[in-house]
């Protein structure tokens, strides 16, 4: 998080959430990407709530070593076969 | 320049008095509370008496520090906010002030939604305070929109330095260490809050900088860019004196960290925060203080 200059305790959620918003608007803004040509695919909440809060496309790639995310809204897949599926669809 | 600064017997306004006047501008005060030769006690509120005060001395640059608060009535909180406010633009309006400059405040962000904050995130304030601030930045838009007026506005952040209100974070540490007491420190359910301070000096070099630029409406963050959290500065006074003793109290909520973008401010004004917190800068509040440090 260097360079970002973020020092937030890390045991928090909420700083996680906040430090991967940080780092996802900072790309957003460097990079000018539109919002609406960028697809997120990650594996935790934190992932899914920095994505939620700047309205950016996620797709949820559930690991068995994280918990479950309950979201019927958030597509959900467990190998890259139906990521590429998934993706399809999105499309 | 002739500069008319509102507030001049506030904190930052007491330091920009001085400031301006070691550069050789010919200052103006206005203060509901105290009066010398520089500073006069005009309300807002007259506008007669204002306006008349503006043609006498012809002013450049206009610098709008005052706000009260009085959270107990919220008509009072309007008049003196707000309604003295649209006084003192159309006073600017009618005078053809070359330049206003509104001293608005970090508050107006409420709920930090990234770091580090720019002048584009939203602003939701929390607080009476920040609303009105927010409410005033948009006056000053609309004048500027409509009334051609030179307005900008300065989102400044928390704000310290030597004789500042002692509720603040540096000088209730300063005064426990000079004291003997433990340094207290707060930690919340997400961690120490982590801030972004800015020396009162380093404000005045930013609103030096705005009474120069040319623009019809812009806003700045006035901050440093950087964080700090009372954990670090509390360990500034462990490293000064070994035998400080660091108390922690938890606290049950969650706060609110901030730092802010300050690359606008870095462009435009050419700002660049020169002071920080550091040992040398503690122990030269240190030795200047009244209070003589206890064994």
């Amino acid at each position: 998080m260097d360079d970002l200059n973020i020092k937030l305790d890390n045991s928090d959620v909420e700083n996680r959430i906040l430090i991967k918003r940080s780092l996802l608007y900072s790309i957003l803004k460097k990079s000018k990407i539109k919002k609406n040509e960028i697809l997120y695919i990650g594996n935790s909440l934190e992932d899914f709530k920095a994505c939620e809060n700047l309205q950016i496309n996620f797709i949820h790639f559930q690991n068995d070593y994280l918990p479950k995310l309950v979201n019927s809204e958030v597509i959900t897949i467990n190998s890259m076969n139906k990521l590429k599926n998934a993706i399809k669809v999105e499309i | 320049m002739r500069i008319l600064i509102t507030g001049a017997t506030g904190f930052i306004g007491n330091n920009l008095m001085e400031y301006f006047e070691s550069k050789k501008n010919i200052i103006f005060g206005i203060s509901r509370s105290k009066t010398n030769k520089k500073i006069k006690n005009i309300s807002l509120d007259d506008k007669t008496k204002l306006n008349n005060y503006f043609k006498k001395n012809k002013f450049d640059v206009v610098i709008h520090l005052g706000s009260t608060l009085n959270d107990d009535n919220p008509k009072t909180i309007f008049d003196e906010n707000i309604s003295s406010l649209i006084t003192l633009l159309e006073c600017c309006r009618i005078n053809k002030i070359k330049k206003f400059i509104f001293a608005s405040s970090h508050i107006v962000y409420g709920d930090t939604n990234y770091l580090p904050i720019d002048e584009i995130h939203h602003t939701n304030p929390k607080n009476n305070y920040g609303i009105m601030k927010l409410i005033n930045e948009n006056i000053c838009k609309m004048y500027s929109m409509n009334y051609n007026l030179e307005i900008s506005i300065l989102r400044i952040s928390s704000v310290y330095g030597k004789g500042q209100s002692e509720k603040l974070i540096i000088p209730t540490l300063v005064r426990n260490y000079l004291l003997s007491k433990e340094l207290n420190i707060h930690k919340y359910k997400n961690g120490f809050q982590s801030m972004d301070l800015i020396h009162v000096d380093d404000v005045c070099q930013a609103i030096e900088s705005t009474c120069k630029l040319k623009n019809k409406f812009d806003i700045f963050n006035v901050a440093t860019g950087n964080s700090i959290t009372a954990m670090e500065i509390a360990k500034i006074f462990l490293k000064i004196d070994k035998m400080s003793k660091i108390k922690i109290k938890k606290i049950n909520q969650t706060t609110n960290h901030f730092f802010y973008d300050i690359s606008k401010a870095t462009k435009k004004l050419k700002f660049k925060p020169k002071i920080k917190v550091t040992e040398k800068m503690i122990k030269s509040w240190l030795d200047d203080s009244t209070i003589s440090k206890k064994s």
